[in-house]
């Protein structure tokens, strides 16, 4: 194989990666759309699950961007859950939510640890 | 596979029920927790690799309690959004407070997004 064939072929790959995780992303924000609206007994149509899809899309890039950024600055390169709490300073709210999430996770976390060292 | 919408039999669903659920509206994104397990979430698998996608340093990693916790964060991003686009509408329209079958367009997102996007 030829270096320019290399190339076109690296770039055919990208292309359908992202076409993938967008389509990926796609579904999984109809299925959260669907259940969101069978609550409140609503309809939404294609088109705005699509837009939400989009708003989801850059929502994306900009805590991706964020987290690396966080991690960056505490000399870390594994982003933690710190991080991600960090995201939400501005939101009290939402704060105390993922707060929630995450001495969860950590509560489910010491508890296997927990069992791991009874055997 | 996940359920299909039937627009007919949500119409038929009786209104008080809605009315009740109206009130419940508040705390009702975070309620769902309490059934243990939710009907709709975005995968953690999707999560690593959205997020990895766009990461301008390759070496970064990421924890799966934080990727758990990402999930979080988007599923009450995505349901809020819904939730505010609804809120907006009936707010507007009276007449959409006795209508069941509401339709959500884009012209909803597109009122809550910029205050949907400060608040997260």
């Amino acid at each position: 194989m030829s270096a320019p064939d290399d190339a076109e072929q690296e770039l055919t790959l990208h292309l359908t990666d992202y076409q993938r995780l967008k389509s990926a992303l796609w579904y999984h924000v109809g299925k959260l759309v669907d259940a969101a609206c069978l609550d409140l007994n609503v309809n939404a149509t294609p088109q705005f699950i699509g837009s939400l899809t989009e708003l989801a899309w850059v929502q994306f890039d900009n805590i991706a961007k964020d987290l690396e950024n966080f991690a960056k600055h505490a000399n870390r390169s594994t982003i933690s859950t710190a991080d991600v709490l960090l995201l939400a300073r501005k939101n009290p709210d939402l704060h105390g939510l993922l707060q929630k999430v995450v001495d969860g996770e950590a509560a489910a976390r010491a508890a296997k640890q927990a069992e791991k060292s009874k055997r | 596979m996940p359920p299909k919408r039937t627009p007919k039999a949500n119409e038929d669903t009786p209104s008080n029920r809605h009315i009740q659920e109206q009130a419940d509206r508040p705390a009702s994104p975070s309620a769902e927790d309490q059934e243990g397990q939710r009907k709709a979430t975005i995968p953690p698998e999707l999560l690593a690799k959205l997020l990895k996608n766009f990461m301008e340093d390759e070496g970064t990693k990421i924890s799966g309690a934080a990727t758990k916790t990402v999930g979080e964060y988007m599923h009450l991003f995505l349901t809020e959004a819904v939730y505010r686009a609804v809120s907006n509408r009936r707010d507007g329209d009276p007449w959409a407070k006795t209508n069941a079958g509401l339709m959500l367009e884009v012209d909803d997102l597109e009122k809550i997004t910029p205050q949907l996007l400060l608040d997260f």
